[in-house]
């Protein structure tokens, strides 16, 4: 496996243990711009740098055939600035999605909701 | 030249043939396992690694279901380290001891992460090799 491309999974996956961990604090807001998100967008900020996570639809070439083309969910996990403008992307690895479960988790309070929810029997 | 000779030389060629159509056909095995298995054992680990992600977002309330995903994934990783050969053998093969380790020391968080990102890192290794061997046919 290339050195780069280890060095990918090796960020996300502190960025999901730091999310499950509460170290990393993940807000929820309406998607802006063009960008056809599925559901919401997902930010953060790590060491001064903004990240956006989301799912969006994307139209691609189909992997079998290159005439075709086709609409599918893709996650997005971006460098962003201020104005919420994409200054660069991590490569798509699978445990993008793993991270995204995190972030959902996180924002969706389900920890807390559990935790209440059994304490009170 | 004598026929006893040119009847030596061609039993020589036809053994130089046979070894080479037997380790042909080593390789032709070896590509149509990895084409039958590995593929659905890489999803097959890809489920237990989004399985174990997922109960660390609460580790000390998911203990148990843990220690059974763990259980999964070894059988998953070891089925997989006989399928594969060079370095990803060598990271399955360490996947799965660290595995079995995590599984000695019950739910020590940091080696449960750890365990977590070597099995993405297998996946990604996987998914590479899966793309080298389609250029190949």
């Amino acid at each position: 496996m290339p050195a780069e491309s280890n060095q990918w999974v090796e960020a996300i996956a502190r960025l999901t243990a730091l999310t499950q961990e509460g170290a990393l604090k993940w807000e929820t807001r309406p998607p802006t711009g063009e960008r056809t998100v599925v559901d919401a967008s997902y930010y953060t900020t790590h060491k001064d740098r903004r990240l956006r996570l989301e799912k969006r639809m994307v139209t691609e070439e189909d992997e079998y055939s290159f005439r075709r083309q086709v609409r599918m969910e893709r996650l997005f996990l971006e460098f962003v600035d201020d104005n919420d403008n994409s200054l660069w992307a991590f490569p798509r690895v699978d445990a993008l999605e793993d991270l995204y479960n995190a972030v959902r988790f996180q924002t969706a309070g389900v920890k807390d909701f559990l935790d209440d929810l059994l304490s009170t029997g | 030249m004598p026929l006893s000779d040119i009847g030596s030389y061609a039993s020589i060629a036809g053994l130089l043939v046979t070894l080479w159509i037997l380790s042909d056909l080593g390789r032709i095995k070896s590509r149509y396992l990895f084409s039958a298995r590995v593929p659905e054992l890489a999803r097959k680990l890809r489920t237990h690694s989004s399985n174990l992600s997922a109960m660390l977002n609460d580790p000390a309330a998911n203990s148990s279901q843990i220690a059974e995903e763990l259980a999964a994934a070894e059988v998953t990783v070891t089925s997989l380290s006989a399928k594969v050969s060079g370095v990803v053998k060598k990271s399955a093969t360490s996947l799965a001891k660290t595995i079995r380790t995590t599984q000695r020391t019950g739910s020590d968080v940091a080696l449960l992460r750890d365990t977590y990102l070597a099995m993405i890192k297998l996946q990604e290794e996987l998914k590479n090799l899966e793309l080298d061997l389609k250029w190949e046919r």
